[in-house]
């Protein structure tokens, strides 16, 4: 069983409070819910959090209830492999923009982007749609790669 | 859709690598770029705006980002041509060249309005400078206001600007068929326009009005070199010295040596030294007018006797040579001195070596090159090389020949002639 919390660290103090208890150590681990009803983690549970923001910003103890820490330097090879099958390049792109992290390209962007352009608006205009005033240097940077966009 | 509402330079998109530190400027400061190396960031220097320039700017940069990551241009062919004698602003004018046809083939048209220079152009500015800004914007739009400007304000020449129109379109090709330029290639295009617009570094001496004189280029070669697009691969020919007895002694108008009153030498004019004498009782000793003519006997060219011993009149010290290639093997050519010393040879059994193509231009103005100046050559300025070839790089060599050993040419013998007499009023 998995239990996957996204954006943890947007999380009210009260969903926080919650989280400490769920994910505190198998064996004393209790949530009692308004039915009366007790649930305890089967074996093999699991439980994944993500967040833009990094683990700093996490309450030292619900930070210390993960075993493992990943940081994720680029998209999902999925995402790059499903971009690359639409438009060869444009998800290898997408990898290549997070060598600088500071100006990676925003993957849901360049989602919105090739979902206007697969639905017939023109290059020029779905980059504009998608990535607004950044628009001419994605364009640019994308057709310098060799996209044929 | 979100918008993050600022324009944001993507450099790592293109170089495939990072990451950059990038740097906005102003759009008059212009743009550069570096890809990363090893554990250096890479650079961006850009305008960060959303005018027409500003992109147009960033556009490039990232042309040049590209080509240097996909190996089009090899990150070394900036220093690669600085170390074969090209000047930076060629080599910066040819890479901004191929940059600009590389991103207009991919649709990037905000290039077009790059302006590599505002109007009106740097007033006393060199030719060469000229020729770089306008080599920069072959294929943007400001090309059609730049090129009246520089015919009428920058004294440049039809065959000029066709020149830099020819060159900077076959580079701008390159790029936006992204064909993977070499260094030498790069080498010899540059060259040819270093050649002819300059700037040329002179190895003898560093005086300014020298190096402003050898930015003169014979015109007929210059025309030569424009009109020869051929990029077929040619070399010289083999030269084959023919030695012929100089048994004809040409008395010459004036004795070869000279010998003037003067204050020094032996007592030859004592009569000077008596009262009412200028004193110069004693005579020196001056060279008589000489030098090297070099006569090009291809093709239809044909020189008799009477005309060498002219040219031994006026000059009595000259030296001079024939040469042409072989008729029957176009891959030979023969060269030899008919006239020395005040002696000539007969040239009646030569007419038969006439007629055939160059071949051996460049090896015979390298002799040239090593015989007494003052140096001409006479030729009609067509230069071309084994099996009659021409090609661009010969021409180039056969410049770069003439101004390293200031040769100068002429288009026949009586024009040599014709400028002795001009020179001294009198035959």
């Amino acid at each position: 069983m998995k239990f996957r919390v996204n954006e943890i660290s947007r999380a009210s103090g009260a969903v926080q409070d919650f989280l400490l208890g769920a994910l505190d150590r198998p064996e004393v681990c209790r949530l009692a819910l308004p039915s009366g009803e007790t649930l305890t983690p089967t074996p093999g549970f699991v439980t994944l959090a993500t967040s833009n923001s990094g683990p700093d910003g996490l309450d030292p103890a619900l930070r210390s209830r993960f075993e493992v820490i990943l940081h994720v330097t680029g998209p999902a090879p999925g995402l790059i492999r499903k971009l690359n099958g639409e438009l060869a390049g444009l998800g290898d792109a997408l990898a290549d923009s997070f060598k600088d992290p500071e100006r990676a390209l925003d993957a849901r962007k360049l989602q919105s982007f090739q979902m206007l352009r697969l639905s017939g608006v023109r290059s020029e205009q779905a980059v504009v749609l998608a990535f607004g005033d950044a628009a001419p240097d994605v364009l640019s940077a994308l057709r310098a790669r060799g996209l044929r966009i | 859709m979100a918008s993050d509402g600022r324009a944001r330079a993507v450099p790592a998109i293109v170089a495939r690598a990072g990451p950059f530190d990038v740097i906005g400027v102003p759009l008059s400061v212009g743009g550069r770029s570096a890809l990363p190396f090893r554990k250096r960031r890479g650079i961006f220097v850009a305008p960060i705006g959303s005018e027409a320039q500003a992109i147009g700017v960033r556009q490039h940069e990232y042309g040049h980002l590209a080509l240097e990551s996909s190996g089009l241009i090899r990150a070394s062919i900036l220093h690669y041509l600085l170390r074969n004698g090209i000047s930076e602003f060629w080599a910066q004018a040819g890479l901004d060249c191929i940059v600009n046809g590389f991103m207009l083939g991919v649709n990037c048209a905000e290039i077009s309005s790059l302006k590599p220079c505002e109007f009106p152009l740097p007033t006393g500015a060199q030719r060469f400078l000229l020729a770089t800004i306008y080599l920069r914007c072959v294929l943007l739009d400001c090309a059609e206001e730049y090129r009246p400007a520089l015919i009428y304000e920058g004294g440049f020449d039809a065959v000029e600007i066709a020149v830099l129109d020819d060159i900077g379109n076959r580079l701008a090709a390159r790029g936006r068929d992204r064909v993977r330029t070499p260094g030498p290639y790069l080498l010899d295009e540059l060259g040819t326009l270093q050649a002819i617009f300059g700037p040329h570094y002179s190895t003898r001496t560093e005086d300014v009005e020298e190096s402003e004189r050898s930015d003169q280029i014979d015109p007929v070669l210059k025309a030569g070199l424009a009109s020869t697009f051929t990029r077929k691969r040619a070399e010289w020919g083999e030269l084959e010295h023919v030695v012929i007895s100089h048994t004809k002694l040409h008395r010459p108008a004036r004795s070869t040596l000279r010998r003037r009153p003067g204050f020094m030498g032996p007592l030859r004019f004592p009569h000077r030294a008596i009262l009412g004498g200028d004193g110069q009782a004693f005579s020196e000793i001056s060279r008589a007018a000489g030098g090297t003519a070099l006569i090009d006997c291809s093709g239809s060219m044909s020189l008799n006797e009477d005309m060498v011993r002219r040219l031994m009149s006026k000059l009595p010290a000259i030296e001079i040579a024939l040469y042409s290639g072989f008729p029957a093997n176009a891959s030979k050519g023969w060269l030899c001195v008919i006239a020395r010393s005040g002696r000539l040879g007969d040239i009646s059994g030569l007419s038969p070596k006439f007629g055939g193509y160059n071949v051996i231009d460049g090896p015979a103005l390298v002799w040239l090159g090593n015989r007494r100046a003052p140096r001409w050559w006479i030729s009609d300025g067509a230069v071309n090389g084994r099996d009659g070839v021409q090609s661009r790089s010969l021409y180039l060599e056969a410049i770069n020949l003439v101004r390293q050993f200031r040769i100068q040419r002429m288009d026949t013998a009586m024009a040599l002639l014709e400028s002795r007499k001009s020179r001294t009023g009198s035959v």
